[in-house]
């Protein structure tokens, strides 16, 4: 590269200018890699954290959905698979370059397998600072039942 | 004795997980903001500290009944080391749909500034 400038006579090289090139390729390729790496993160999937609570006369499901809106959020119900759906989380402002991504970004998808049948008519769900929860009353009430135990005459042929 | 340990146990259960917050850091030519995602958290139960360069964060999920059904509740702590551009005076928080948003401006002197050109005349 300096061979092509060992005439200095003939114009010394812009050495600013290169090290500018060298600033703005950095930045491409690390602009790159970040978005690469939140697809990544996106595609595998983020770990959503849910419990399935047994209350007694029902079912409680809850999950963490941090900057969805309720609107975003799908569930349904059918036989005994409750399916939870969620949009992607809004987009970043513009005019802004991101330094940092961890936050999950991705839309999201959850299937559970319900333990016992439940009353699907009477099914609410409700989104508050971004949790989830849906109450599935069960179809049959729980809880211990009695078994009488009969005897057996036996002088009875 | 039994009761003793019975009562460590249960206090076990349901001692705070400490988890690390996500967050997301982003750059405007004005300001930087933090996204923190902090589900079942109230804001009362947020505290935010700017201090010597760094934003300390330790924030509780809420434990009343009616929203205490995880096993255990999370603490979310997180300290984040930020550029010494910034005006620790110009900071501003919300907590919306679970996630903490700190917008902390830059400094006047970190900020791009147009130039006036003066006439010679």
């Amino acid at each position: 590269m300096l061979t092509l400038y060992r005439d200095w006579g003939f114009g010394a090289p812009d050495v600013t200018r290169w090290f500018a090139e060298i600033d703005a390729a950095e930045r491409s390729l690390k602009a790159a890699l970040e978005t690469r790496a939140a697809r990544l993160s996106d595609a595998c999937g983020a770990t959503v954290r849910h419990v399935l609570h047994d209350q007694d006369d029902a079912l409680v499901f809850r999950t963490e959905l941090p900057g969805r809106s309720p609107e975003s959020v799908e569930v349904t119900l059918e036989a005994d698979t409750l399916t939870v759906r969620a949009a992607a989380a809004r987009a970043f402002p513009e005019g802004y370059v991101v330094r940092h991504h961890g936050r999950p970004a991705g839309a999201s998808s959850q299937r559970i397998s319900l333990p016992c049948a439940v009353d699907a008519q009477a099914v609410t769900a409700t989104f508050l600072r971004g949790v989830l929860t849906v109450t599935l009353p069960k179809a049959v009430p729980g809880g211990p039942r009695r078994i009488p135990v009969t005897t057996i005459d036996r002088s009875t042929p | 004795m039994t009761h003793e340990h019975a009562t460590e146990r249960e206090n076990s259960m349901n001692a705070p997980r400490n988890v690390h917050p996500s967050f997301d850091l982003l750059e405007g030519p004005r300001d930087l903001v933090v996204l923190f995602d902090l589900p079942g958290v109230k804001e009362e139960s947020v505290s935010l500290r700017f201090e010597a360069g760094q934003l300390v964060l330790d924030a509780s999920q809420s434990t009343e009944p009616a929203e205490a059904s995880w096993l255990r509740p999370a603490r979310y702590r997180a300290t984040l080391e930020l550029p010494d551009s910034l005006d620790p005076g110009a900071i501003e928080a919300s907590l919306d749909d679970g996630v903490l948003e700190v917008r902390i401006a830059k400094a006047a002197r970190a900020q791009p500034r147009t130039i006036a050109i003066k006439s010679a005349n």
